[in-house]
C-alpha cells in the first residue's frame, strides 16, 4: 500500500544509470598492448572481478534512486497484529486531570487508581500513553505496549496534582497531536473530577479531533463544599484597612478563622461567624502601613479539603504624593474644590499644597508628583516657561480652561489654539459630552459625564500629537491628552467651578480629580497579582538580568520571551521574588478562581459531550484515509523513513566507490 | 635505464638516434660513436691487427708489399692481417605488428630493430662482410640477399627504411622460408619481440644452425613490456589480435612480471640449446649492445 503512489513514477529513472554505464563502457579508453600472452590465462578471472566492481556501482546507484522513488511514495507495511478481540489496535490514552481541583478530597487517590488500573488493562497490540493535563499538556510516557504497562503505572504513582487550572476544550483538541500509529485508533481516558468550570466557553470545543474516542473517567465526588478567599486589598478610602473577600460555601466556613498577614506578619485574626453569607467582604484593621510595597495575604485557618484556595497573595503599594494645586487665589472657589477632593482620597493620600498663580514660578516644582492649574490663564509667562521644564523633564500637569484662558491665543503649555478667543456659549441647551475614550484609566465611567451639563467651554483645536479623550456633541474637545517629552498633560476645556458647568456638585467631580491626579502622579495603589499558569513578562533584560525565586525560595526556570525579555511561567501561588538589577520585587501569585468551583458537569452535559461525534476528517493526512482502509488486526507502518535512511547511507557509499572507478578511467588514459 | 659512459655513446641513445634524419646517419653515427667509446678506430678495414709477413708470390696484391722491409732485406714481403675472412651476415628482422609497440615517449620497437639492423649492416659493411636482409611477420616481406658489393648498404637501408609493422608473428615459417635463402654458412641475426612458443623458437631455429650457420638473436622489447607501471587497472588492446583484457596492476606488478621473465629465461635456454646468441634488448638503452654482441661474435669466429 502506498501514500503517494505516483511517485513511482520516479522508478523510471533507473534508465539513467543503465544508460550511463553503456555509455561510459562505449567511450572508455583502450591501452594497446604488444601482446596479451602473458595476461591470458589468470586475468580472466581477475578481470571478471574487476567487471563485479563496475555492476556494484551501477547496483548502488539503481539501489539508491529506486530507495529514494519508494521512500517518496510512501509506502506502509502492513503487519499482522494479534488479535485482541476488537480486531484494530489502539492507542489508549490516559489523561489524568493534574489541575488544582484534584487535590480536593481524595480526588487524586481515586484519579491514581483508576489510571493504574486502565493501564493494567491494554491488551495484544494495544499501546498505551500517559498524559498529564493542566493548563498544559505534558506526554509523560510515549506509547508503549501491554508488556510496558509497569513504565506507565510508575509514572502515575509518581505524578502529582499542581496548582493550575485545566481547560477541557484545551485537552481535547491537542489530543489530535498525540502520535497514533496506521491502522491504530485512539481512546482518549480522560481521568477527572469532571469540574464544570474546566469546560470551554464554547461546548463545541469538546468535540474530539477525528479519529479519536473519548472515554470520561469520573473520579469527583459530591463533597462538602469549599470556601475560598477571593481576594485581598486595601480599601479605597482608608488605607489602614484591609477588605478580605470570601466566596464559596458558607458551610465550610464553620469553625475557622481569617488571618490577615502584612510582609509575612500576623495583623490580624478573626473567627468566621456561623452566620456568615457568601460572598462577602471582612473588613480587618492592618494599621497605617506607610510608604512602600507590603505584601498582604489573607489565610483561612485550618485548611479545608482543599488548602490551595484557603490563602490570597496581594501586594499594595503605598505611596502619597504631593500635588501642587495653582489657582488665581488660594481661597478662591476653585481652589477650595479642588482642594477638596484632592484631599478627600485616602489611596492614593495626597499631600496637596496650594499656590497662587503669582508664586508659583518660585516653587521647586521637581518635588511635586503632579501640578493642578484651575484656569491655565493665571499662569504668567515666566510660570508658564517654569512648568514646561517641569513637565519636559518628567512631570504631569493638569490644566483647566476658565475664562482667564480665553484672553491667551493658546494653550500653556499644550500649545492648543483657541478656536475663536471666547468662549462658547452653549445657548439654550448646555453642552454634553457625546465621545468618551472609555479604555483610559481616567475615564472609567463615561455613563456619568454624560450627565454633565457645560454651559460655557473654552473651544481649543487639538495639536498635533493630542489624544482627544472627550469631545462635546459639536465635536470640540473636552479633555485632551498630550505627551510631551518625558512628561504628560491633561487640559480639561472647562474650568472646575459652578460657573461654567454643574461638574462640580456631582459625584464624579471628586473621582475624576482624584483619578486624573493619581493616573498623572502615578500614585494608585493596586493589589497587584498574577495567576498560576499566566505567563509574566518580566523586566529582568532591563535590569540587565537576574533571578527569580519561587515562593518556595528555589530558583525558577524563565522561558525566553518573543519581545519584552524573559517570561515566568508561576507555577504555585504566592510572592516570587525577582531579584536583579540591584534591588528585589515581589510578584503575587494567586491560584485561578475557577478551580475553586468544585460544581460538577450534571449529567446532561456529560451525555451531550459523550454523544459528540469525533470530527469528520476533512483535512487530516492522508495516513488517516490509509487507516481507514486498514484491515482489521492489521497495522500499516510507513517505511518511508527507514527507505530515505538508507538512501542516505548509499548516497555515502556512493560517491567513494565512483571516485575510484573515476580516478580507475583517469590513470587509464594518462 | 643504464647511461652510457662517456659523451660519445650518448650518441647511442635510442632517443638521439631518432632525431636523425637517415638510417644511414643513424647507422653511421651509431657505429662510430660505439668505436669512440671503446678509443678505437671505426676504420679497421680488413682487419688492421698484423698477424705476419709472408714472401711475395705471383698474384698476390703489390698495395700490401712492405716495401720498409724491402729497403732493409732486399726482400718483397708481404703483409698479413688478422680477419681477413669474410663473414655473411643475414639480418632476420621481425615486423610484426607487435613490433610496432612503443610506450609513450619510447620509440617503437619496429624501428629500435631498424636502427640495430641498419648498424649492424654499416658495420659489417665496413669489414667487407657481405649482409643480406629479411623481414617477416607471418610471411617473407622483404628479402636483400647478402652482398658486399657497393651500393648494397644503401639498398639495404631503403629496405628498412621501407618496413612497417604488419600481422601476426610465424617465426617457423618465416625461418624455415629463410633457409632456402641462406645456402652458405655465416651469421643470421633474428631481430624480434619472440612472443611465440619457445618449442616453436626451437624447431625454427635448430635447423639453421644445423646447416652450420651462427645465430644471434636479438630479442627486442619495450620497458613497458618488462615492468608495467600502470598503478590502476587498465584495459588493454592487443596489437596483433586486437582483443581486449582489463587488467588489474597487481597482476602486472606480480605474475606479469613473473611470466614474462620466466619467458625470457626460456628463450635464452632455448638459444642456448640451439648454440645461438641471446640478448635482450630494451628499446630505452642504447644500442652499444648489439654492437657488441656482434663483435663479440667476429672474435669469437675468428
Amino acid at each position: 500500500m502506498w501514500l503517494a503512489p505516483w511517485f513511482l513514477l520516479g522508478l523510471a529513472g533507473l534508465a539513467v544509470p543503465l544508460w550511463l554505464h553503456r555509455f561510459a563502457r562505449q567511450t572508455e579508453q583502450k591501452q594497446p598492448f604488444a601482446s596479451l600472452m602473458f595476461l591470458e590465462a589468470s586475468e580472466v578471472r581477475r578481470s571478471r572481478r574487476h567487471e563485479l566492481r563496475y555492476w556494484l556501482l551501477l547496483a548502488l546507484r539503481l539501489l539508491l534512486l529506486a530507495l529514494i522513488a519508494l521512500a517518496f511514495a510512501g509506502p506502509l507495511w502492513r503487519m499482522v497484529t494479534p488479535a485482541n478481540g476488537k480486531g484494530v489496535a489502539t492507542l489508549h490514552v490516559i489523561a489524568l486531570d493534574t489541575s488544582m481541583s484534584m487535590n480536593h478530597d481524595g480526588n487524586w487517590e481515586r484519579a491514581q487508581q483508576s489510571a493504574t488500573q486502565l493501564a493494567g488493562a491494554v491488551r495484544g497490540a494495544d499501546r498505551a500513553m500517559l498524559v498529564a493535563a493542566d493548563n498544559k499538556l505534558l506526554v509523560l510516557q510515549q506509547p508503549v505496549f501491554a508488556g510496558q504497562a509497569g513504565m506507565l503505572t510508575g509514572a502515575i504513582a509518581a505524578l502529582k496534582p499542581g496548582y493550575s487550572r485545566l481547560d477541557y476544550g484545551a485537552l481535547v483538541s491537542g489530543s489530535a497531536g498525540w502520535g497514533a500509529g496506521p491502522g491504530e485508533r485512539v481512546v482518549l481516558h480522560l481521568v477527572t473530577d469532571l469540574q464544570q468550570s474546566a469546560s470551554p466557553l464554547r461546548f463545541a470545543d469538546l468535540q474530539p479531533p477525528p479519529g479519536v474516542t473519548l472515554d470520561l473517567v469520573d473520579v469527583g465526588s459530591d463533597s462538602p463544599g469549599n470556601l475560598r478567599v477571593a481576594g485581598v486589598e486595601l480599601a479605597p478610602r482608608n488605607a489602614g484597612e484591609a477588605v478580605v473577600r470570601l466566596e464559596g460555601d458558607a458551610a465550610a466556613a464553620k469553625g475557622r478563622s481569617l488571618v490577615i498577614e502584612v510582609n509575612g506578619v500576623e495583623r490580624a485574626r478573626r473567627t468566621l461567624p456561623s452566620d456568615l453569607s457568601l460572598p462577602t467582604a471582612q473588613r480587618f484593621e492592618v494599621g497605617d502601613l506607610g510608604e512602600g510595597e507590603h505584601r498582604l495575604s489573607a489565610r483561612l485557618v485550618p485548611a479545608d479539603s482543599l488548602p490551595q484556595d484557603d490563602a490570597y497573595f496581594a501586594l499594595v503599594r503605598r505611596v502619597e504624593p504631593r500635588v501642587l494645586l495653582i489657582a488665581a487665589a488660594a481661597n478662591g472657589d476653585d481652589a477650595v474644590y479642588l482642594r477638596a477632593a484632592l484631599q478627600s482620597l485616602e489611596n492614593p493620600r495626597f499631600n496637596v499644597e496650594v499656590a497662587a498663580a503669582a508664586s508659583a514660578a518660585t516653587r521647586s516644582l521637581a518635588q511635586f508628583a503632579a501640578v493642578v492649574v484651575s484656569d491655565a490663564g493665571v499662569l504668567n509667562s515666566v510660570a508658564a516657561q517654569s512648568l514646561t521644564k517641569y513637565v519636559n523633564a518628567g512631570g504631569a500637569v493638569l490644566l483647566t480652561l476658565g475664562p482667564r484662558a480665553l484672553q491667551l491665543p493658546a494653550v500653556p503649555l499644550s500649545g492648543a489654539k483657541l478656536a475663536t478667543g471666547r468662549a462658547r456659549a452653549a445657548g439654550n441647551e448646555p453642552a454634553r459630552v457625546a465621545e468618551v475614550e472609555q479604555s483610559h484609566p481616567v475615564l472609567r465611567d463615561p455613563g456619568l459625564w454624560r450627565t454633565i451639563q457645560f454651559f460655557r467651554h473654552v473651544p481649543v483645536q487639538a495639536p498635533d500629537g493630542a489624544a482627544v479623550l472627550m469631545r462635546f456633541e459639536n465635536g470640540t474637545p473636552l479633555l485632551l491628552e498630550q505627551q510631551m517629552q518625558t512628561g504628560k498633560i491633561l487640559v480639561l476645556a472647562s474650568p472646575l467651578d459652578r460657573a461654567w458647568n454643574d461638574l462640580a456638585i456631582h459625584p464624579l467631580f471628586v473621582q475624576f480629580v482624584a483619578e486624573a491626579t493619581a493616573y498623572l502622579a502615578g500614585a494608585r495603589a493596586e493589589a497587584a497579582t498574577a495567576t498560576v499558569g499566566a505567563a509574566l513578562e518580566s523586566d529582568l533584560a532591563r535590569r540587565g538580568g537576574g533571578q527569580v525565586f519561587d515562593p518556595a525560595g528555589k530558583r525558577t526556570v524563565m522561558l525566553d520571551g518573543a519581545t519584552a525579555g524573559p517570561r515566568l511561567v508561576p507555577e504555585m501561588p504566592g510572592y516570587y521574588e525577582v531579584r536583579g538589577g540591584g534591588r528585589s520585587d515581589f510578584i503575587a501569585v494567586n491560584v485561578d478562581a475557577r478551580e475553586s468551583s468544585l460544581t460538577r458537569l450534571d449529567e446532561g452535559a456529560r451525555t451531550r459531550w459523550l454523544a459528540l461525534k469525533a470530527a469528520a476528517a476533512t483535512s487530516g493526512p492522508q495516513i488517516e484515509g490509509a487507516n481507514a482502509r486498514a484491515q482489521p488486526g492489521t497495522r500499516l507502518i510507513p517505511v518511508w523513513f527507514w527507505l530515505l535512511l538508507a538512501a542516505c547511507v548509499l548516497a555515502f557509499i556512493e560517491p567513494l566507490v565512483a571516485n575510484y572507478h573515476l580516478h580507475v578511467l583517469r590513470e587509464g588514459r594518462s | 635505464m643504464p647511461a652510457p659512459a662517456t659523451p660519445a655513446l650518448s650518441l647511442l641513445r635510442p632517443e638521439v638516434l631518432a632525431r636523425l634524419s637517415t638510417l644511414e646517419l643513424v647507422a653511421r653515427s651509431a657505429v662510430e660513436g660505439y668505436f669512440q667509446g671503446m678509443h678505437r678506430s671505426p676504420r679497421f678495414g680488413f682487419s688492421q691487427e698484423f698477424a705476419e709477413y709472408k714472401a711475395y708470390a705471383e698474384g698476390d696484391d703489390p698495395r700490401f708489399v712492405d716495401w720498409n722491409v724491402y729497403a732493409r732485406t732486399d726482400r718483397t714481403y708481404i703483409r698479413r692481417y688478422i680477419g681477413e675472412t669474410n663473414t655473411r651476415l643475414m639480418i632476420a628482422l621481425d615486423t610484426s605488428a607487435s613490433m610496432g609497440f612503443a610506450s609513450p615517449g619510447a620509440i617503437s620497437k619496429l624501428r629500435y630493430a631498424k636502427f640495430v639492423a641498419a648498424s649492424l649492416a654499416y658495420m659489417a659493411l665496413q669489414q667487407h662482410d657481405p649482409v643480406g636482409l629479411i623481414a617477416f611477420d607471418s610471411r617473407i616481406r622483404s628479402y636483400r640477399p647478402a652482398s658486399s658489393r657497393s651500393g648494397s648498404l644503401t639498398a639495404i637501408l631503403h629496405a628498412l627504411d621501407a618496413l612497417q609493422p604488419g600481422s601476426e608473428t610465424d617465426l617457423s615459417e618465416s625461418l624455415r622460408q629463410l633457409r632456402e635463402h641462406c645456402q652458405r654458412r655465416g651469421l643470421v641475426a633474428v631481430i624480434s619481440d619472440l612472443y611465440c612458443d619457445p618449442e616453436a623458437l626451437t624447431r625454427a631455429v635448430a635447423p639453421l644452425a644445423w646447416r652450420g650457420h651462427d645465430i644471434m638473436i636479438l630479442q627486442v622489447l619495450d620497458r613497458a613490456e618488462l615492468e608495467p607501471t600502470w598503478q590502476e587497472s587498465v584495459l588493454l588492446e592487443d596489437v596483433e589480435s586486437g582483443r581486449q583484457l582489463e587488467v588489474s596492476p597487481d597482476y602486472l606488478r606480480t605474475t606479469y612480471r613473473e611470466r614474462i621473465t620466466a619467458h625470457l629465461a626460456r628463450v635464452k635456454k632455448v638459444a642456448a640449446g640451439v648454440g645461438a646468441d641471446h640478448a635482450l634488448l630494451v628499446t630505452d638503452e642504447p644500442l652499444d649492445q648489439a654492437l657488441r654482441r656482434y663483435l663479440l661474435f667476429r672474435q669469437r669466429s675468428r
